[in-house]
């Protein structure tokens, strides 16, 4: 598990770093969206660019990034792979075993799904590497204030996120605990067969539940003593600020994407 | 302003239960006093703190605060004027940081942003967290939970502090600097302190004592006359100061010590007094 690096953050000074969060998200966003767009080796070339300029910005090293993303790398062998022997027919067949075939259309897809997947994991995995959860979770909550006009309640999910993410390192702390606690009385983790192994979690699971129960209602008194009615009738300490270099990021991007764009196969 | 919070035949039931948490409870608190309400485990008086806030219903009796009655309609006056430490410090730590934290309060009042950030700074000094303002709950001991929880009340300068057992979760170390600090800003601001507990030695450093026992008001009076009963407290099922200990062991081996309470370096000097004598 501690080998992946995705939903990791890594605090260092970069001008990625620095960024607005919600310049970030939306960035991520739309390049998610550009990815799945491109189709043409040119449009290609110029995503890779930018991906590797991204991380080079961020000052994380390469190296250390690629063996952030190695656990995954057996999804995507395993993707490509089905991707190549199930393909359609095109181009010059190279084998060909029952349904099974390896076509020159077969393995130029399955070259683009690979390069899709990396480039996709290596920017959102840039995303949480340089951003704190507690600023994405702003960031989120800032995006989602025009969905106000269709009566979704952002504030109340803004801070139901918030609390969530406050409480994570709280409740891993207890789970890991209880563990301990039922594993001295006994209790094998992880033992047996998959029958077992489920039930083994009972001990832990209910005491984690009923300690969310409690801590739920001790937060929700406090929360009340400390003055907290609703989340609509409160002002903000947290806020984020839209700088210069977050337009000049947001420019040098749609120059790419635009980029992208012309010289897509349309 | 006589009396800060006036409580009136006070009676509250759980709809679960059939003996009610509190009946019939009466008491005042005088403005800057320092009231501890003691009692043992399921006596009732972590409900009284609750009540006192408006955070449970109660159905009978009155809870007047600061001249204002307490009722559905002023609840939220009321607590405008309570700020309340519980015990767990975990579990009231709100904010995703220290500031964060510390701002809550502020954020419900809707004070503006940039008087909350010096607002918050201020607080965090004075609880002596300032270094702390961008960590995280989960990296923070239980004794600077707790004092981050106060920087929370210090911001939003209540007139009244209630600690519900806020100290009971903390080790020797954290309840001593927590007192202390509590003591100090009782000074700095004019807070009226009521400290729910039952730490006696937390009770001790207190102006008046009520004790609490199954629900009801047994005692109230100054700790030096309530610490002088020690049987009778043992029977309500509390612990005695570290002195009356002492002075018990003494009485055993045939040594009479005054029978009125003493602090610690009362009766050091008592005991000086008495060796250099004979």
């Amino acid at each position: 598990m501690s080998s992946i690096l995705f939903g990791r953050y890594l605090p260092l000074n970069s001008i990625v770093h620095r960024l607005d969060p919600r310049a970030k998200l939306l960035l991520s966003f739309f390049y998610i969206v550009l990815v799945f767009m491109a189709n043409s080796l040119w449009s290609y070339v110029i995503l890779i660019v930018m991906t590797l300029g991204a991380i080079l910005a961020s000052k994380i090293n390469l190296g250390f990034f690629l063996k952030g993303i190695r656990p995954l790398l057996w999804l995507i062998i395993f993707t490509v792979v089905v991707q190549m022997l199930f393909s359609p027919v095109g181009g010059h067949t190279y084998f060909h075993w029952a349904f099974l075939r390896v076509t020159t259309l077969g393995i130029i897809t399955s070259g683009v799904i690979a390069i899709r997947f990396l480039l996709i994991i290596m920017t959102s995995t840039l995303l949480t590497l340089t951003t704190q959860p507690l600023d994405i979770a702003t960031g989120l909550a800032s995006l989602m204030a025009p969905l106000r006009w269709v009566k979704v309640p952002v504030d109340t999910l803004a801070m139901m996120l918030s609390i969530a993410l406050r409480f994570v390192p709280t409740l891993m702390d207890e789970a890991v605990k209880i563990m301990n606690a039922q594993r001295a009385r006994g209790v094998d983790f992880g033992e047996g067969n998959l029958f077992k192994q489920a039930h083994s979690l009972i001990p832990l699971m209910i005491p984690l539940f009923m300690s969310a129960f409690n801590r739920a209602e001790d937060l929700s008194i406090a929360m009340e003593a400390r003055g907290y009615q609703d989340s609509e009738h409160r002002s903000q300490y947290r806020i984020l600020t839209w700088h210069h270099r977050d337009t000049v990021t947001w420019l040098i991007f749609l120059i790419g994407f635009a980029a992208i764009l012309v010289f897509r196969r349309w | 302003m006589d009396n800060i919070i006036e409580v009136k035949q006070l009676t509250y039931s759980y709809s679960d239960h059939e003996r009610p948490a509190l009946s019939d409870i009466s008491f005042t608190v005088r403005p800057g006093e320092w009231l501890a309400i003691v009692g043992h485990n399921g006596s009732g008086k972590s409900t009284l703190a609750k009540c006192l806030d408006g955070l449970l219903p109660f159905t009978e009796g009155t809870i007047t605060v600061g001249g204002t009655e307490l009722t559905e309609d002023t609840v939220w006056t009321v607590r405008e004027q309570i700020g309340m430490i519980f015990q767990n410090p975990d579990n009231q730590f709100v904010g995703a940081t220290v500031e964060d934290d510390v701002a809550f309060g502020l954020e419900n009042r809707q004070v503006p942003r940039d008087k909350m950030i010096p607002r918050v700074r201020a607080a965090l000094e004075e609880v002596g967290m300032g270094d702390f303002a961008q960590r995280q709950p989960s990296s923070l001991s239980g004794g600077q939970k707790q004092r981050v929880a106060l920087a929370g009340i210090v911001a939003i300068t209540p007139d009244i502090l209630i600690l519900d057992e806020a100290t009971s979760m903390l080790d020797p170390q954290g309840r001593t600097a927590m007192l202390k600090l509590v003591r100090q800003l009782r000074e700095n601001q004019h807070l009226t302190v009521i400290s729910i507990t039952h730490d006696i030695n937390e009770a001790a450093g207190a102006d008046r004592v009520l004790v609490i026992d199954d629900g009801k008001l047994v005692e109230e009076a100054s700790p030096e006359e309530i610490f002088s009963k020690g049987d009778q407290l043992i029977a309500l099922g509390l612990d005695i100061p570290f002195i009356a200990k002492l002075k018990a062991a003494l009485k055993a081996r045939g040594i009479v010590p005054p029978t009125d309470y003493q602090t610690t370096a009362e009766m050091e000097d008592w005991l000086w007094r008495s060796l250099s004598n004979t």
